[in-house]
């Protein structure tokens, strides 16, 4: 007899007196009672993360900073929006039900203010992988202008991570878009014997600073940004109810919600996409309902041409701003961890050097009003040195918000990290800057750019998990270094230093590197393959980073 | 802190070192471990049960490691708990991370005089399975609920679909306190106390239903070994 079925029945003899069990009746019930136990087994991962949840919530619960922003979604949804949903009222009913679930636990209220959990020094493991992934990786190529297409007109990007990439990505991505078969990027063998030709004969920038460096720290805060996720598979089971006679939903055992859309169906109204996985928020145009020039004349690129916005339609920078903000109160957009908007006005220079090259200058139809984010006191920035926050996208045609980006739960976790004690190593950074990738043994040019006193920054960096296939975003203590003597050639786009303070980061920085050119010579040996081909060598030949994620796009 | 964990670990060892030893020599020393086994046991229980009221106070004054701690003591208890009521592994960790966020929420709430941190948990844990089949069903009355009757709500994981139908069956002609009864007692080896304190019964009320729920569950569960050995039970004896 086991021992627990023994104390069972003690138990049932000492406290019944008038029990009809006969002793073996209950031996039996006992035992077949205990025989069909099922097996709990708890998880150890979904023990683990509830645990860090649950820290985490007691961080953001006792932090005073908190603000909550329920007001953000709820002004959204009933703040003159009417929501109609194409499918049912049911639908929206669930969204609603959804949304109400994900916000009403304090847990996952999107926050206007920042929260930070310090936690153990090196909690976020190495570093060393922060900067592969980031998009600003530091380039020195001078001929800048060839962003012109894509930088500086904000009108239709994504996500506001897409859009505040720095220029040195875009300008990259221009130059690689043109020149991928030249560097073995996937573009096949034929054009691979003009690549003398069509290579922009490289400018060198020789960044120097001679001024004094305060390092006295021993360790610096790096920043985790961190999402409590809410019980969203809770939501998904609300939503399997919904029978839409197509698939039986309830089949999908551990279904979550990831995303909720919302569509407002109304003229110039708007998407809002809400992403329960990462805390944050978008909102956007909906497409039906904003006429542009190209929807209304139906491909007549005459009637195109004649609606291009003018300069003189174009609205002036208080209105821009006025616009933006008149917005975010509208909505109850908390701004509170927000440095002074600014306005990414870059379309200018495209558009100077268009008339004074006399071919047609465009006027872009929307504006970006970017929001500098504020952690800690201190401003953040990407690495390409551009600010980094909340954007919001002013329509010109229509003098009306059309999107905003970058909404989101501002939670991080803070642990210490090694800081940079030798000055040495910062002048070293610098020194090479400019030239990341590139052979300075090769013919082109070299400028001198005098650097100004650095002004102390948080950077935005993005380390990826090989296990979890998911990027953390970071934020790391660096000195911004302002170039005093920009070219005045051409768009000089570079026009901050970003070197991170993590000493970890920078010695990954100032590691051996390969020249680009060097690899790029050896690329065309694989060209004469199929394109699949040459695209899989030269993610073998090329480091991770900026220039793999082009040959992906 | 971790420390005082440490002692309490040397008291356990010392406590399986009290019964097992003795055992070797004869039932005189095997009575005479047994007694100070006991105490020690006693002992130990005090401290632990001081422990956690410790630890329950600084996580009021917003310690999320004490929280963390208490967590790590009821984490599986509380899992099991929902599990059996639910038998589906999703369900049961979405239903303890809502117990256990409800229970960070309202912990300062929590009063020590009133009840044991375990019942009040339990209590909490109760309700949360309750709230999460309304949601599927609207009967008038909550007692009418059985977290297995009814097989369209079921989305059970469990692989031995025979035992589900045992559970479902052997479990069904008793009322929710009862079932909820059984699982505590029998499957989770909780204490008449804890069970009383939860339920909000006197100690001695539940110790009397302790024989109703056999006595309810004998006549489905004899029926069924009937089935299966196609004899009576008795003549197994």
């Amino acid at each position: 007899m086991k021992p627990d079925i023994k104390i069972f029945l003690e138990d049932l003899r000492s406290n019944t007196k008038k029990s009809n069990l006969t002793g073996k009746d209950a031996r039996l019930i006992v035992e077949e009672f205990l025989k069909i136990k099922p097996e709990a087994e708890l998880d150890f991962e979904f023990k683990k993360n509830l645990k860090a949840n649950i820290v985490l919530c007691f961080g953001v619960k006792n932090n005073s900073k908190i603000i909550s922003t329920f007001s953000i979604i709820n002004n959204i949804i009933m703040n003159k929006i009417r929501v109609l949903v194409p499918i049912s009222v049911v639908v929206l009913a669930i969204a609603s039900v959804a949304t109400f679930s994900y916000f009403k636990n304090p847990s996952t209220r999107l926050a206007g203010g920042e929260t930070i959990i310090e936690v153990s020094s090196n909690a976020f493991g190495s570093l060393s992988s922060a900067e592969n992934i980031s998009g600003g990786a530091p380039l020195g190529m001078g001929e800048g202008s060839m962003a012109s297409d894509s930088y500086g007109i904000s009108s239709q990007a994504p996500l506001a991570m897409e859009s505040s990439r720095s220029a040195t990505a875009v300008a990259l991505e221009s130059v690689s878009k043109k020149q991928s078969s030249i560097a073995g990027f996937g573009g096949g063998s034929a054009v691979s014997n003009d690549m003398d030709k069509m290579i922009y004969e490289p400018v060198f920038y020789d960044y120097s600073y001679s001024g004094d460096l305060a390092l006295e720290d021993e360790y610096v805060g790096v920043l985790k940004r961190v999402f409590i996720p809410t019980n969203s598979s809770g939501v998904g089971n609300i939503l399997k109810q919904v029978d839409l006679k197509v698939a039986d939903l309830r089949a999908f055992s551990s279904a979550q919600i990831d995303n909720i859309n919302l569509r407002e169906d109304t003229d110039l109204g708007y998407f809002i996409n809400i992403n329960i996985k990462e805390g944050s928020v978008s909102i956007y145009e909906n497409w039906s309902k904003w006429k542009y020039p190209y929807q209304t004349c139906y491909g007549d690129e005459k009637c195109v041409n004649s609606s291009q916005l003018t300069i003189n339609e174009m609205i002036s920078d208080d209105e821009i701003l006025r616009i933006a903000d008149e917005f975010l109160k509208n909505y109850g957009i908390d701004k509170s961890s927000y440095y002074e908007p600014k306005i990414m006005n870059e379309w200018r220079v495209w558009y100077d050097q268009a008339v004074s090259s006399g071919s047609a200058p465009y006027v872009p139809e929307s504006v970006q009003v970017m929001y500098p984010l504020m952690v800690e006191g201190e401003p953040v920035y990407d690495q390409g040195g551009s600010p980094y926050g909340m954007s919001v996208n002013v329509s010109i045609r229509h003098k009306k918000v059309s999107g905003v980006w970058n909404l989101r739960v501002n939670t991080y976790q803070k642990s210490s990290y090694g800081a940079v004690k030798d000055k040495e190593d910062i002048l070293n950074a610098i020194k090479s800057y400019g030239n990341y990738y590139y052979n300075n043994d090769s013919s082109g040019s070299a400028v001198v750019l005098e650097l100004s006193e650095p002004e102390k920054i948080m950077a935005v960096f993005y380390n990826y998990n090989q296990e979890t296939m998911e990027s953390q975003e970071l934020l790391v203590p660096a000195l911004k270094f302002t170039v005093l003597n920009p070219p005045q050639e051409g768009y000089y786009y570079q026009k901050e230093i970003i070197i991170p303070l993590a000493k970890e980061l920078l010695d990954q920085r100032l590691g051996p590197i390969r020249p680009m050119l060097e690899k790029a010579q050896e690329a065309p040996a694989q060209s004469s393959s199929s394109a699949a081909e040459s695209s899989s060598a030269s993610r073998g030949a090329y480091p991770e980073g900026a220039d793999i994620k082009i040959i992906e796009e | 802190m971790s420390s005082e964990i440490f002692l309490y670990y040397i008291f356990g060892l010392l406590c399986f070192c009290f019964v097992k030893i003795p055992n070797w020599f004869g039932t005189l020393k095997i009575n005479y471990a047994k007694i100070n086994f006991d105490i020690v046991i006693k002992y130990f229980c005090v401290n632990m049960d001081d422990y956690e009221k410790k630890a329950i106070a600084r996580c009021q004054k917003g310690d999320g490691e004490a929280f963390g701690e208490i967590y790590d003591s009821y984490i599986k208890k509380i899992y099991d708990f929902v599990y059996y009521k639910t038998m589906h592994k999703q369900t049961a960790e979405d239903l303890t991370s809502d117990i256990f966020m409800k229970a960070f929420e309202k912990i300062k709430s929590f009063n020590p005089q009133k009840g044991t941190f375990s019942s009040w948990i339990y209590k909490i844990s109760r309700n949360t399975v309750i709230d999460h089949y309304r949601t599927f069903k609207k009967e008038d009355s909550i007692h009418d609920i059985w977290d297995l009757s009814s097989k369209e709500d079921l989305l059970c994981d469990v692989d031995d679909k025979i035992s589900v139908e045992k559970i479902s069956k052997y479990l069904s002609g008793l009322d929710a306190d009862l079932r909820d009864m059984a699982v505590m007692r029998l499957w989770q080896g909780l204490s008449h106390a804890e069970i009383a304190q939860i339920l909000g019964k006197t100690e001695s009320a539940v110790k009397m239903s302790y024989s109703r729920i056999l006595s309810k569950m004998k006549k489905e569960i004899l029926l069924v070994l009937l089935l299966i050995f196609g004899k009576s039970p008795d003549i197994l004896f």
